[in-house]
């Protein structure tokens, strides 16, 4: 793959995927996301693909190579301004989102409240606006243990995409398996990529439903040795 | 269920389990170690068989081979001598004549012994069949030759020296009789120029020459010459006579060894000296040598050559790629006085190929054999295991009907037992699933009104644990009940499939995973009292007998439910009293209250709301609308009702959903209702604040219409119409559209709070707010659906809206 540094929101340049679950070999990855595009990765192994997000998210530093976020490597930054400019991606996933002493709407507000100096109310309206694309009355007001499970993948989804993110990350086992989805989440997408967001959403399967709707610039899979080019058929 | 939405859980002690002693698993050890040792001794004994059919195959192959090979070892011996003896009978009277001949010469010269020479040559040639020609040559170069012609005669060449040269042919017919005599003034022959001659004067003694092609008779053929030397040891003459090997040629062809065997005459050399051929020439020129194994383009002999090059003579084996092949060479020294060899090569297949032959046969025979005695064994082994299932079968349905038989000695015990009711009732559930091995089995009560099955125990079977409590509602689903109603037992392995418990598993069955379900309707003088549900009973063996089973019992929990419907006059009219008492209570006070609270709370936050953008309420009286009750259906998807029903005449589904809609709301009693898109929204209000209840029992009763007869054309079509409705009370806006005669447009508040809750609602049910749920909770059943953050209304339960109570 071609790699074009400097013009990308997200760039992983040799990037060393280790200690891989189900495969001895060390991944090599190079990918390069430009404003406004999509990209869908199929990475079979739930494990690879938390691997992939957190080095993504610079919550982990690679063995090799480096990942750059608006053209900055996270391995100069330090944890705190990673912490910082994490506040530009948005991330949509399942595992450890919702603190048990909060509710589920403040969870979701508390990001934007932290790092912004934006009206709760215009938050709020934008979530709202999110949570019913995503089919929510408004978001969950109650605690993770009193929420339905359908009403908190919903909230994730508003989470991921709320605030106008630079990147927005997918890594969700549940959205794969739902056909609800399909179409709001496509819907999110394209508005995101229309205001120059960078979706990269990684897939247990290319063949989702959810993931069928989404046009996608870049489709990769995750093979033993690095990233695949594969075309998508529609 | 009577007001909380959520379902009480009661739960109850569970049975200690009981851990399996140690006996019993050692029993059930040996057991098994039995069951294996008998199921794998047929297995062992095919196996026997086959090692023993194997190795006996084995050994027979390897002596039939052995005596093979011993056999063709004699027969290359007898064909070694066989070739010897005819090569001595073909090669000893030209050797003998030869002799003769030089006895009869006596050392003389060509020109003095001429005449006495030439007759017997003739007569030693007509007699020796082997010998063709004859030739007699001096010192001097004066030469005599003596050779068959084709008229069955002789020719006869003399070569005179004395004066010059001069050369005459005189041939004679087969009678003797000269027919010409001529000269030959071009001929130069010189016989001391020829290699018999040279031969024998240079080995001084009998000599044979390689095998070359008669210069006269264009045959192949060899010469064998003998010197005569004087006393002095000075060489007189040499006699020689031709040999014509195509006889030997031709009987070397006629030997039959094995089918594809062969045998040569090759000197030390390995130049060829007789070839098994009748047509076999060396060479083409007279002058050139006889070709070598190696020169005619016979990779066989190739590599024999090789290998007698290498190793000597003697008897060899050649592997020639995957074929083995048998090379004996021979020395036949003592009967040429050089080193001629007989060269026999044979595959060895030719005599031992018929033992790969019958080994074969005798191997796919064998394995026919294994494989009916694989196939008796196997047949025997597996009627035995069908014997063992059957009896473990046996056992299982005895086991079976023992613990049901315990079941309904149990029950029997309950119903005599005056205060035993609930703990009689739990005994039944878990009695039940130990006798069906199921993992839930639930008795339901149906209401009085018969709107309701609520759960009386349920025992579920893997956590050992008892719940009550949980409501299921005719409006819910409604072709359950009907099923039910007709007092047939539903017996479903895919719930979810079937349309009688589809609703069932949607609701109850699919959250706990289970799809196989079996259902006996409780019935009493033919009327439904409730039902008993095994969930996930084990089939087969043990299935036997579950219907009658689960009959029997529901007959007994029949019987028991009567009983306890049954109580005192004066209890009866303690409860009744006590019930009427509870209803008013909670119908004047309860509700009202919790109505007003979340009225408030709402009021509260659209004022502010409102105040934010510069509207006070007070300045909207005029124009809104409190505490209406708004209902919006969300139409189904129009790709899905653009088709046109067979029974809708030329109309498409969506004309006749809004029609049949239409009908429905006239008969409702709302007072509002306005189509938009793929949305209706009806509402219902007065100005006057008191009959707010009765407006928003009327939006509940026409939407629960509503469902039903879109559930209704559901059915009718055999289709899925993706149908969402919601109800919420609250305040709208009134705006007046037109002139003549006014209409009256209604709009925010409720309206759009009831269209979120339509577009966020499930399929097919009804979405509630938290205003309409404390305001109908007492007449309609309602199951929490989560709690949201509006920005319009703040916090806000919802609701999704069952049926009527």
């Amino acid at each position: 793959m071609a790699a074009r540094p400097g013009r990308s929101v997200l760039s992983l340049q040799g990037v060393a995927l280790a200690d891989r679950q189900f495969s001895a070999h060390t991944a090599r990855l190079d990918l390069e996301l430009p404003h406004g595009e999509v990209a869908l990765v199929q990475v079979e192994d739930e494990h690879d693909a938390a691997l992939l997000v957190d080095l993504c998210l610079g919550l982990a530093d690679p063995g090799a190579g480096e990942v750059r976020f608006l053209g900055i490597d996270w391995a100069t930054h330090t944890p705190r301004e990673r912490f910082h400019r994490r506040r530009r991606i948005g991330a949509v996933m399942q595992t450890d989102v919702w603190p048990s002493h909060m509710t589920v709407l403040e969870s979701v507000l508390v990001a934007r409240a932290y790092h912004f100096n934006q009206p709760r109310a215009e938050v709020i309206a934008d979530a709202t606006e999110l949570a019913r694309l995503f089919g929510l009355p408004g978001l969950p007001a109650g605690r993770r243990d009193a929420t339905p499970m359908r009403a908190l993948v919903r909230a994730a989804c508003v989470r991921g995409f709320l605030g106008s993110p630079d990147l927005i990350v997918v890594q969700d086992q549940v959205l794969d398996q739902s056909s609800e989805l399909a179409v709001p989440m496509a819907q999110a997408i394209s508005a995101a990529c229309d205001r120059g967001a960078t979706v990269l959403w990684i897939t247990a399967s290319l063949a989702t439903q959810a993931a069928q709707f989404v046009h996608t610039n870049q489709a990769f899979r995750l093979g033993d040795h690095g990233l695949i080019r594969v075309r998508r058929s529609r | 269920m009577a007001r909380s939405p959520t379902p009480a859980l009661q739960p109850t002690a569970a049975p200690a389990s009981k851990t399996p002693s140690k006996a019993a698993a050692r029993a059930r050890t040996a057991s098994r170690l039995r069951t294996t040792l008998r199921h794998s001794l047929p297995v062992l004994g095919v196996v026997v068989v086959v090692v023993l059919v194997a190795a006996i195959a084995y050994v027979v192959y390897n002596a039939n081979r052995k005596g093979a090979r011993t056999l063709s070892n004699d027969l290359i011996t007898a064909i070694d001598r066989r070739v010897g003896a005819q090569m001595r009978s073909y090669l000893t009277p030209p050797q003998q004549f030869l002799v003769l001949a030089d006895a009869a010469a006596a050392g003389r010269s060509v020109i003095e012994a001429a005449p006495e020479m030439e007759r017997f040559a003739r007569h030693a040639i007509a007699n020796i069949p082997s010998v063709s020609a004859f030739s007699y040559a001096d010192a001097e170069g004066n030469f005599l030759f003596v050779v068959r012609n084709d008229k069955g005669g002789f020719d006869t060449k003399t070569i005179d020296r004395r004066e010059g040269r001069r050369v005459t042919w005189e041939r004679r017919d087969g009678n003797n009789k000269t027919l010409t005599l001529e000269e030959d003034p071009g001929d130069t022959f010189d016989p001391r120029t020829r290699p018999w001659y040279q031969g024998a004067e240079s080995t001084r003694k009998m000599f044979w020459t390689d095998t070359y092609l008669f210069y006269t008779l264009k045959k192949p053929g060899l010469t064998v010459a003998l010197p005569h030397f004087d006393s002095d040891g000075k060489l007189q003459t040499v006699i020689a006579v031709d040999i014509e090997i195509a006889t030997l040629c031709a009987y070397l062809e006629q030997l039959h060894i094995g089918s594809k065997g062969r045998a040569l005459i090759v000197d030390a050399a390995g130049r060829i000296i007789a070839y098994p051929d009748d047509n076999w020439v060396p060479a083409t020129d007279p002058e050139a040598k006889a070709p070598r194994l190696d020169e005619v383009g016979d990779p066989v002999l190739t590599r024999a050559y090789d290998l007698l090059r290498i190793e000597g003579y003697g008897r060899k084996i050649l592997d020639f790629g995957q074929e083995r092949i048998i090379v004996s060479s021979e020395p036949v020294r003592r009967l040429t006085s050089r080193d001629w060899i007989v060269l026999i090569i044979v595959p060895e297949t030719d005599f031992v190929g018929f033992v790969s032959d019958s080994g074969v046969t005798a191997l796919v025979m064998s394995v026919g054999v294994v494989l009916i005695v694989a196939a008796l064994t196997g047949m025997l082994a597996w009627r035995n295991v069908q014997a063992e299932r059957r009896a473990a079968a046996a056992t299982t349905r005895q086991e079976a009907l023992e613990t049901r038989t315990q079941t309904f000695i149990d029950l029997a015990h309950d119903a005599v037992a005056a205060d035993a009711e609930e703990a009689g009732l739990s005994r039944a559930t878990e009695s039940a699933a130990a006798a069906c091995a199921a993992k839930r089995v639930a008795i339901w009560r149906l209401s009085r009104d018969g709107r309701t099955l609520t759960c009386e125990d349920c025992f579920d079977s893997t956590v050992h644990d008892h719940t009550v409590g949980l409501a299921l509602h005719r409006d819910e689903m409604p072709n359950l009940f009907a099923a039910l109603a007709k007092g047939e037992a539903i017996d479903t392995a895919e719930a979810g499939r079937d349309k009688r418990t589809s609703e069932l598993f949607a609701t109850y069955l699919q959250p706990l995973e289970i799809s196989d379900v079996y259902i006996t309707p409780i019935v009493m003088a033919g009327r439904l009292m409730g039902m008993m549900s095994v969930e996930e009973p084990q089939r087969g063996d043990r299935a036997a007998g579950l219907a009658t089973f689960c009959d029997a019992l529901s007959i007994l929990l029949a019987l028991r439910f009567t009983a306890a419907a049954a109580p005192t006059p004066g209890a009866q009219a303690t409860v009744v009293a006590a019930a009427a008492a509870a209803a008013a209570t909670a119908k004047d006070e309860a509700a009202p209250a919790e109505a007003q609270d979340s009225f408030a709370q709402r009021q509260t936050r659209l004022e502010r709301t409102l105040l934010a953008h510069n509207a006070p309420m007070e300045s909207l009286i005029e124009s809104a609308i409190d505490r209406a009750a708004v209902g919006v259906i969300k139409l189904p998807n129009w790709t899905t009702v653009a088709q046109r029903p067979s029974d809708t005449g030329q109309r498409t589904a969506m004309d006749a959903i809004v029609h049949e809609l239409q009908r429905s709301i006239e008969k409702s009693g709302v007072c509002y209702a306005a189509l938009l898109d793929d949305q209706i929204v009806l509402v219902a209000f007065l100005r006057d604040r008191r009959s707010v209840e009765g407006h928003a029992m009327c939006m509940a009763t026409a939407m629960l219409e509503l469902r039903d007869r879109l559930i209704e054309l559901e059915d009718r079509w055999g289709t899925s119409l993706d149908f969402r409705l919601a109800i919420d009370i609250g305040t709208v806006m009134a705006s007046t559209v037109g002139t003549d005669p006014p209409s009256r447009s209604l709009w925010g508040g409720s309206v759009g709070i009831a269209k979120v809750l339509a577009s966020a609602a499930g399929r097919r049910t009804i979405a509630a707010s938290e205003t309409a749920y404390d305001l109908l909770s007492n007449q309609f059943l309602f199951r929490p659906r989560g709690s949201y953050f509006l920005p319009e209304t703040g916090n806000m339960r919802t609701f999704v809206m069952v049926g009527r109570i």
